[in-house]
């Protein structure tokens, strides 16, 4: 337990240097909840222009892809109030030897990578994503916390778990190649990828999205449970992939690890 | 003054009865350095060959996906006139590779105002814009022979599409000047940099209103009509949606022709945008300790 209250205490205060440093950016804060409100209505307005010709697009309606679309801006603003930050700036803490900073504190060390800090700016993600997901819940109606409310908190952490893991993977390539710089652009990829529900491919490219490309354990089955379609396997599935994958990446992490060679060797 | 201009100089001073020919061999001297860039930028490319890759085939798997969204749209017997699962195949298909051709990073010239790295290409005899354009198009050539061969596999495996020779040298003249509009779009967001310490959320800005205007997320004709109206005063339409239509024969020779002359339109306007934008920037520029 007190090992916990240290974690937290140390993100509070990443946390409260965030704000500080986005606060001499405020300009740019407001001009990105634009940009971010804009992103939303256009998605919406592209599955508008689908639900046009048709009622139902793979047992999917249009509220239930509206909650859909919500939850994958809850997921980037979580992403971003969380380890999102480590994707942009890893490559350049191995590349300038800075790794040397954190390998020495007396703290874990991929605790300390993964939240450098914070990205304030994505918290507007969290109100634009409730506000959709708000309107679509209430135009479906029949919530239920229980039954559907807390299954969907599991998989978001599920969820977040599994974004979190991949890009651990991804970016514990830097050890080895250093000019790797894309990672942070294949995870915000998937991400708008799971505004598509899975449901409506089939066969191979089903499995794909479901497990190569996991969008439809990020996206689709967390929204599955809060919009009350959700099967039981499909939450044993969600917990023991993200389980496997999380230990899987803090194996890689820490293999690679020994790859690092410092600033001053 | 470098060997190059004072070559080319000489060239036009002494020789004035061969004027025009001189003239032409001192821009090609002129041009030489320009040609370096292009090799350094693409030795570049292929020392960061892994993120190209990568960023490849993220826009391909973009790409893959709303295809397959489509397709299986389409196989459930919903209605997606005026497209046809093949014609949705080679829609995204183009999207994917126009979107690899004609997208232009501002971070790179922010980078360099903020830093002050800007004064390296400022003491050299060469143009910043001009730098910026060549390395650019050197990138983008390698794009296009991989746009090629990915078109040769299509066409080796059945999913062959008969197109006229001249259309077809409309699609890549298009493409081209869809090149040029958009760095020059993007170039003038760039210099922005001058004034904001970031511009990114500017450049978020327009990347987003073009996803929707583009035609990239979904074929214009899908859209609302009051969006496709919009979409005709915007410069977006003319960078991906325009050469598809080329490219798959929806648009007739006049409808090429007027096309062609907008993009025309919209590189002078943001050329002349980001003059104006480089001339006040320089005067903005503070650059310490270089």
């Amino acid at each position: 337990m007190k090992r916990v209250l240290t974690y937290l205490k140390v993100y509070l205060r990443i946390f409260a240097a965030s704000i500080m440093m986005v606060s001499t950016y405020n300009v740019d804060f407001l001009f990105w909840t634009v940009v971010h409100a804009l992103e939303l209505v256009i998605t919406i307005v592209f599955f508008n222009a689908i639900f046009l010709r048709t009622p139902v697009v793979g047992e999917w309606n249009i509220y239930q892809v509206i909650v859909l679309v919500g939850y994958i801006n809850l997921l980037m603003g979580f992403g971003g109030l969380t380890f999102f930050p480590m994707m942009y700036e890893f490559k350049d803490v191995v590349r300038k030897g800075e790794l040397d900073w954190k390998i020495t504190k007396p703290i874990d060390v991929q605790f300390l990578v993964s939240f450098p800090w914070i990205d304030v700016w994505d918290f507007v993600f969290i109100p634009q994503g409730l506000l959709a997901m708000g309107y679509g819940l209430s135009r479906l109606g029949g919530f239920h916390f229980i039954n559907h409310g807390l299954p969907f908190v599991v998989l978001t952490a599920c969820s977040m778990v599994i974004i979190y893991s991949l890009a651990t993977m991804g970016l514990s390539l830097v050890f080895r190649y250093v000019r790797l710089e894309t990672v942070d652009h294949l995870i915000w990829t998937m991400l708008h990828l799971g505004k598509y529900p899975v449901s409506v491919f089939k066969g191979i490219s089903y499995f794909i999205l479901m497990f190569i490309i996991p969008i439809g354990l990020i996206a689709t089955v967390p929204v599955k449970a809060i919009v009350g379609l959700l099967e039981g396997k499909d939450l044993l599935i969600s917990l023991v992939f993200a389980a496997s994958l999380f230990f899987l990446s803090r194996k890689i992490f820490f293999s690679n690890l020994r790859y690092y060679t410092s600033a001053s060797s | 003054m470098t060997t190059d201009k004072s070559i080319a100089i000489i060239c036009c001073h002494y020789y004035p009865h061969r004027k025009p020919l001189n003239r032409f061999f001192a821009t090609i001297i002129l041009m030489r350095k320009y040609w370096q860039v292009m090799l350094m930028a693409l030795q570049t490319l292929g020392e960061y060959r892994l993120n190209f890759i990568t960023r490849t085939l993220v826009i391909g798997i973009i790409n893959l996906v709303l295809f397959g969204f489509w397709y299986y749209l389409a196989k459930s017997g919903i209605d997606t006139s005026p497209y046809t699962v093949t014609t949705f195949a080679y829609y995204y298909l183009l999207v994917g590779v126009i979107s690899v051709l004609i997208s232009y990073r501002t971070a790179e010239i922010e980078y360099h105002v903020r830093k002050g790295e800007i004064v390296g290409p400022l003491l050299k005899p060469i143009s910043y814009p001009g730098l910026m354009l060549s390395a650019l198009l050197a990138e983008r050539l390698v794009t296009a022979i991989l746009a090629v061969i990915i078109m040769i596999l299509l066409v080796i495996a059945g999913f062959s599409i008969r197109i006229e020779l001249l259309t077809f040298f409309f699609f890549i003249l298009s493409l081209f000047l869809a090149i040029l509009v958009n760095y020059f779009l993007y170039f003038s967001i760039g210099l922005l940099s001058f004034w904001f310490i970031s511009v990114f959320s500017f450049s978020a800005f327009v990347s987003t209103l073009s996803s929707l205007f583009s035609g990239g997320l979904i074929p214009i004709e899908l859209l609302p009509e009051f969006l496709q109206n919009w979409s005709i005063f915007l410069p977006f339409r003319y960078t991906t949606f325009f050469p598809i239509q080329i490219f798959l024969q929806k648009v007739d020779y006049p409808m090429i022709f007027g096309g062609l002359v907008i993009e025309v339109f919209w590189i002078l306007v943001f050329y002349f945008v980001s003059r104006i934008l480089w001339s006040k920037g320089l005067k903005q520029l503070e650059a310490v300790g270089i």
